[in-house]
């Protein structure tokens, strides 16, 4: 009896087993999804009958907030419901999504819409034909007209487009009104301005700027942006991007020793490495700091810490040029991009939806009520009607129009993530190496030009958008 | 033969797993250390000991190499002791003693991301922290203690679990050989050093061992706190591979990295495995 009983619990026990590695899901956009626990973590957009009824178009995305997945399900899944019949778009959020969006498409498995943090990132893929080409899908709906030329450019291998941007993000300097006015500042037109009115922020005990990087790294990056298109310029830049001038050029090399001097200053944040960026933005709300530079991006972290009265307080614009010679301008890079899955099925279906997210009426919808991510580059980008948005929300947009308007004249900037290859972003992550003197600024820059012409010549550099003239 | 063929279908799916789930992948990284595959593409070039050679001249590896090394000797020394004094407290207060079994394991049972978010926010926080309101600065800004604050996480996550194991092994020890060591006149420190440490000896090498093999597999709390930073001073050979396949695209470079972790613990295994087998002439 006792052997019977032991014999049954093993069997039990490999069943069990065996189940458990089967997959949970399909991940094939042609397969019916069965309804599963996981159900919780995706968007529901439609009734559980209709889901049955419909063919799934799967998307994988970030970890966002629950208020943030709302706004999604709201604005975008139930629109793409409504105006598709017969589809259904599941979303679902993953902390990993990077990672867990590679490992799918290395097996030519994974969602039908891919997300990827910046064409950089994605240029891999690409090569390796996992993305489908979407050049015939832009010429039937249009895209090359109403995206804004660089980002457009941005997003084309070889001539031909594999993505779409999701959203604009550009480089700037954020102030805080409320804190400069209640110090008897103004808003800084020059540099200098700008490190004077750090220097008295400090004497004052408060912090020169707020950002951290305690959790992400990566955001030393945004700093490396900002100093090479400020300092040196974008035209050097683009130039080094084009393997026609040394990463170790003087401008560049002067670029990094000055991001060194205002680390070393405390200008970059005393405590940057100790703070996280949604930290450090709470404290610019507490008044702790005028500035905050980085990204157009962290609209959608502080909309938290700026709300009700204090929403029109936080003001967004250019960084004033480093150095004479250098134009003001925004470095321009994307919050994410979308393309589709060479393995998907439903293409034609997959361009639809990202067609519709290229629309005045989507992105102003998503960006009413999600400020700072969905700017999809559209050159009408001002023409959306903002006037029942609130005063963050208007301020956001209207940042991003200026940034558009700077764009579209040439005055922009290139962005480390996005248009840099990885084993060069990841030397300029670590530039904290420079910050610390453990390396001098050209060492350093002549170091990162080895990894550049190695990545150059394996043709890993992403598309480069030229300089408009 | 037909009486065990139920005990072999029953061993199937754990060898079937271990095939697959281990064996496959292993060779595959063996495989794809000597090529140049970016983790993607099907097309990969076999480039012989170029990963090998490339880090062994390669700077920032090198670091991780003896970054590790300073894990090991911290990890070899300050939760062994701890541990040790702990166990050997546990030994003389009968009554208390699960109360304080049950503490000293409570970290150890936390998830690593719990614990991370512990310390980076109530401690190593430059503004809500309790070094921020002491006015002391991070020991996770400073490149020079870096390594040291996200060990004191994991040392203060890894000690209990030790004393408890510790503690295990000291209470096997023969009540007859204490109470004649003592009947000699044995002073505590000789009663320890001759008594209950020769018996928990085993024990003890296994923990040694597990802590050399562990030491070079570390991630999590690195990853976690500082990612390898501030300028790679808590870069480790496991934060470096995790950036090279995940981060530049070189998954052949950072099997090279695995593969080495991998020698280092099997290193200590055999080291381990001849030391019992002494143990087992003896």
């Amino acid at each position: 009896m006792k052997k019977n009983w032991t014999s049954y619990l093993a069997i039990c026990l490999v069943c069990s087993l065996i189940g458990g590695c089967a997959p949970s899901r399909n991940t094939r956009a042609d397969e019916k999804e069965a309804p599963s626990a996981s159900a919780d973590n995706s968007a529901e957009t439609v009734s559980e009958k209709a889901k049955e009824d419909s063919i799934p178009i799967t998307m994988w995305f970030w970890g966002s907030t629950p208020e943030q997945q709302e706004v999604l399900k709201t604005s975008l899944i139930d629109k793409f419901n409504r105006e598709n019949p017969g589809y259904h778009l599941e979303v679902e959020y993953r902390s990993s999504v990077n990672n867990d969006v590679r490992v799918a498409i290395s097996a030519d498995q994974g969602p039908d819409i891919l997300y990827e943090s910046s064409p950089g990132l994605a240029a891999t893929y690409i090569e390796a034909g996992k993305y489908a080409d979407l050049t015939s899908y832009a010429e039937e709906y249009g895209w090359k007209d109403r995206l804004l030329e660089p980002a457009y450019n941005s997003c084309t291998f070889d001539g031909k487009l594999y993505l779409i941007p999701m959203g604009l993000d550009v480089l700037g300097m954020f102030y805080d009104s409320r804190t400069l006015e209640e110090n008897g500042w103004s808003v800084p037109d020059t540099i200098e301005e700008v490190e004077s009115i750090m220097d008295q922020a400090m004497e004052k005990g408060m912090y020169a700027s707020l950002n951290g990087n305690a959790t992400w790294r990566a955001n030393n990056g945004d700093y490396v942006t900002m100093f090479l298109n400020n300092w040196a310029g974008p035209e050097n830049v683009y130039q080094a991007l084009m393997n026609e001038q040394d990463w170790n050029s003087e401008a560049l090399t002067a670029a990094v020793e000055k991001s060194a001097e205002w680390y070393q200053k405390g200008y970059l944040c005393k405590d940057y490495i100790a703070l996280g960026r949604n930290e450090a933005l709470q404290m610019m709300a507490d008044g702790k700091a005028p500035f905050h530079f980085g990204t157009s991006k962290s609209f959608q972290f502080a909309v938290t810490f700026y709300e009700g009265e204090r929403g029109g307080d936080l003001k967004f614009m250019a960084l004033p040029p480093g150095r004479e010679g250098v134009s003001k301008n925004y470095a321009m890079g994307c919050t994410g991009v979308l393309g589709i899955n060479e393995a998907s099925e439903h293409k034609d279906i997959c361009a639809k939806f990202l067609d519709m997210l290229m629309t005045e009426e989507t992105v102003g919808d998503l960006s009413k009520d999600w400020p700072g991510y969905w700017y999809c580059p559209l050159k009408t980008l001002d023409q959306i009607d903002t006037s029942d948005y609130n005063v963050y929300s208007k301020n956001a947009m209207d940042a991003i129009c200026e940034a558009v308007k700077s764009i579209d004249s040439g005055k922009f900037g290139y962005f480390a993530s996005s248009c840099m290859p990885p084993q060069t972003f990841d030397e300029f992550v670590n530039i904290e190496v420079v910050w610390f003197g453990d390396e001098n600024p050209e060492d350093y820059m002549k170091k990162v030009d080895g990894i550049f012409e190695a990545e150059y010549e394996k043709g890993m550099v992403p598309p480069i958008p030229p300089i408009i003239k | 033969m037909k009486k065990k063929i139920p005990y072999y279908l029953m061993l199937m799916p754990a060898v079937a797993l271990s095939l697959f789930i281990v064996l496959v992948p292993a060779v595959n990284t063996v495989i794809s250390s000597f090529t140049d595959w970016n983790g993607i593409s099907e097309e990969r070039t076999f480039i012989g000991f170029q990963n090998y050679n490339d880090l062994l001249n390669d700077s920032v590896f090198i670091k991780a190499f003896f970054n590790n090394l300073k894990w090991l000797g911290m990890f070899l020394t300050v939760p062994v002791l701890m541990g040790l004094i702990a166990a050997g407290f546990l030994l003389y207060k009968r009554r208390s003693r699960n109360f304080y079994q049950v503490i000293f394991l409570c970290p150890y049972v936390i998830a690593p991301v719990a614990n991370s978010l512990l310390w980076l926010t109530m401690i190593y926080n430059p503004v809500s922290g309790i070094m921020g309101v002491l006015g002391l600065q991070s020991p996770l800004v400073q490149r020079e203690t870096a390594l040291a604050g996200v060990a004191a996480v994991d040392i203060w996550h890894y000690w209990g679990f030790l004393a408890i194991i510790f503690f295990s092994a000291l209470r096997q020890t023969p009540m007859d050989q204490v109470e004649a060591a003592l009947v000699e006149g044995c002073n505590g420190f000789q009663l320890f050093r001759y008594i209950y440490f020769h018996s928990m000896l085993p024990t003890f090498r296994l923990m040694m061992i597990m802590i050399v093999i562990n030491s070079f597999r570390t991630f999590d709390y690195i990853y976690l706190l500082t990612r390898g930073g501030p300028a790679r001073a808590t870069e480790t050979l496991a934060t470096l591979s995790y950036n090279l396949a995940f981060g530049m695209f070189q998954y052949g470079k950072a099997s090279a990295v695995a593969l080495i972790m991998s020698f280092i613990g099997l290193a200590a295994s055999c080291i381990y495995v001849h030391f019992s087998r002494l143990e087992e002439i003896e």
